[in-house]
């Protein structure tokens, strides 16, 4: 296990080193002077040579990569240019509180909903319940989540005000508060993952619920309800799992678009402003916290997935 | 009689089917004597398998018992609700199945699937189920029990894994095993290990054993009654040698012919009963066997024969034998 940790973390870090080369590379290799983009069309070439000397700009590329990564290696993502010299980290760090925390709120939504609705539809497959299920989750993974965010926000605030319409408490405004604000953009997002895992979980449910496992489970006199949760469900989850990590990337792209409906000072809000501002540096740290968070959830998904399937071993 | 252990009496399972509906099994009786060994033989898809279920009540869900009483223990199981009949499963009766490669839960260790079992049915503290489950291994011939308890069935081999399941089913000390094709996946030489173990537990702990196979030297080695199921029905009943000696039935009679024998003329072709076992929609009329039978007669063809007693303690249904019918 230690061995293989290593061994995983060793990709992390190539992971992290292939994304920042990207990052790094299409941001120079774009066409035009960023110096140029940045002080818009009125600058004069001075100012644009100038402010190109500052950043840089001038040196030759491989020694610019050089001195960028190093930096990044020690931490600094440099300087914020909208935020007037604010240190990046500091910039995202700011905003990704937030949409780490929906993102994450998201997922427990998801997989928890996913994996009982899942295991449900398949323990009384082809009931009522099963076809209840199947429709609503036929409708969840076809509704886009922005949309969804407004019919809930619409639904759950303007009609029946339970709920706020929009805004964001940190945690440090106290749990309740915080989770209150946080309900409608997370059920938004969620609820299409949740629904893919669900319909995923059910045809997993009913493929291992046909094993020879499973007879030999209820010939030993176990109660339906251990049959199902202890044997099925322990086999039907491991191909689920594999897939959170792909569901957490889905989560957080929908936490960027959702964000703008329920006005929540995430890293998406952050990220739009920083396109139109064309803040680089900004737009580089976003995308290598994005990816560091979804190699991350990968890297636990896959330990987890070590620890419920015996047969992997590293 | 009070030493019968089990006795199925006009046993009829059905399947509901797309196509319609299917008689798998049809008006089957035997019974089961206290610590006997009774052999049920047939070809793939004949009903051996759907009994066995039938009697734990384990049929998938489109399966019906729509006649028949099974009496186990002086009890009919058929009036016995869901919860008594788990009382019963895995501890009265436990079954051992064919595929020792998928019968076992890959996630979780052979320990725990034995000890689930003991735990299911007695009430024991932690440190006694887990002594009972490395007694269970030890009994079936596991080496160093105490250690394999904490390994999965991956890393078993099949002979190992059979010999779990074997101590999965004895777990509880049962009345009756029910062992569905217990050898058919081990290799030849595993297989008769395996069949000697059950032999010996048998002997030893006085269980009573319905073996279900295809393999007429299996039924040589360990029954001493035989059952020929055919098409859903019982055609032959008879204790072992004299089945082996004379079978009665010709289907029975194919079976033996079939047999590949050592120090027969090699050059001779092994017998093959001509013809296919018939689709389960589309049984024929009169005798089920009787489009491959090599004595079918005019009658065979018109009505269904009796299942009858032609000598003491043997049974068959067949027009063949219905002039010798001595008990009438």
């Amino acid at each position: 296990m230690a061995k293989y940790l290593i061994k995983r973390l060793a990709a992390v870090i190539t992971v992290m080193i292939i994304v920042g080369v990207i990052v790094f590379f299409m941001m120079h290799l774009l066409p035009g002077n960023p110096a140029a983009m940045m002080l818009g069309p009125e600058a004069t070439q001075e100012e644009i040579t100038a402010l190109a000397q500052k950043m840089g700009l001038d040196r030759p590329i491989p020694v610019q990569f050089i001195e960028w990564f190093s930096n990044i290696i020690k931490g600094d993502l440099g300087t914020s240019i909208f935020f007037q010299g604010m240190p990046v980290t500091q910039v995202v760090y700011n905003h990704f509180q937030a949409t780490l925390i929906l993102t994450l709120f998201g997922l427990f939504i998801a997989v928890f909903f996913g994996i009982v609705v899942g295991v449900i539809a398949a323990a009384f497959h082809n009931s009522f319940i099963d076809r209840f299920f199947m429709l609503i989750t036929s409708v969840g993974v076809a509704i886009p989540n922005f949309w969804l965010g407004l019919m809930l926000a619409l639904f759950f605030s303007i009609m029946f005000p339970i709920l706020p319409p929009a805004g964001y408490k940190p945690f440090s405004a106290g749990f309740f508060v915080s989770i209150k604000y946080l309900i409608l953009p997370a059920v938004a997002i969620a609820f299409g993952q949740a629904s893919f895992l669900a319909r995923m979980t059910r045809a997993n449910m009913l493929e291992v619920l046909q094993n020879d496992y499973i007879r030999t489970a209820k010939a030993k006199g176990l109660p339906e309800y251990k049959v199902i949760f202890k044997h099925g469900l322990k086999n039907a989850i491991i191909p689920t799992l594999t897939v959170i990590g792909l569901s957490f990337a889905n989560l957080m792209g929908g936490a960027v678009v959702t964000e703008q409906i329920f006005n929540i000072p995430g890293i998406g809000r952050l990220l739009i402003k920083s396109v139109f501002t064309r803040d680089y540096p900004v737009i580089e740290g976003i995308v290598l916290y994005i990816a560091a968070a979804w190699v991350i959830i990968n890297l636990l998904v896959d330990i987890l997935y070590s620890l419920i399937d015996p047969r992997i071993k590293y | 009689m009070i030493n019968k252990l089990l006795e199925v009496r006009n046993l009829e399972t059905i399947f509901t089917t797309e196509e319609g509906i299917i008689t798998a099994v049809d008006n089957v009786s035997f019974s089961i004597h206290k610590g006997e060994t009774i052999g049920i033989v047939g070809e793939s898809g004949c009903g051996k398998s759907v009994t066995s279920l039938s009697i734990m009540r384990l049929l998938p869900n489109n399966g019906i018992i729509r006649f028949g009483t099974i009496i186990f223990n002086g009890e009919n199981l058929l009036k016995k609700t869901e919860k008594e009949m788990r009382d019963i499963r895995g501890n009265e009766i436990s079954m051992i199945f064919q595929e020792p490669m998928t019968s076992l839960n890959p996630v979780y260790t052979i320990g725990e699937q034995v000890a689930e079992t003991i735990r299911m049915h007695q009430m024991l503290n932690k440190k006694q189920v887990v002594e009972k489950s490395v007694e269970a291994l030890r009994m079936v011939g596991i080496p160093l029990p105490e250690k394999r308890i904490n390994e999965y069935p991956h890393q078993l081999s099949g002979g190992m894994r059979q010999r779990v399941m074997i101590a999965i089913a004895l777990a509880c000390n049962p009345k009756l095993i029910i062992a569905d094709e217990p050898t058919t996946a081990l290799d030849v030489t595993i297989q008769a290990q395996i069949l000697e173990l059950m032999k010996g537990l048998k002997n030893n702990l006085n269980t009573s054993i319905m073996l279900i196979t295809h393999d007429l030297g299996v039924i040589a080695e360990m029954a001493e009654r035989v059952l020929v199921m055919y098409a859903g029905q019982v055609v032959e009943e008879s204790p072992v040698d004299e089945l082996f000696n004379k079978p009665l039935h010709p289907y029975t009679e194919g079976l033996m012919k079939s047999i590949p024998r050592i120090g027969k003329n090699t050059s001779e072709r092994l017998h093959i009963i001509k013809g296919m076992v018939p689709h389960p929609l589309e049984m024929p009329k009169g005798c089920r066997f009787n489009p491959r039978c090599d004595y079918t007669m005019d009658i065979c063809i018109q009505r269904s024969p009796e299942y009858r007693e032609i000598y003491p303690g043997r049974f068959v249904r067949c027009w063949k034998w219905e002039g010798l019918a001595a008990y009438e």
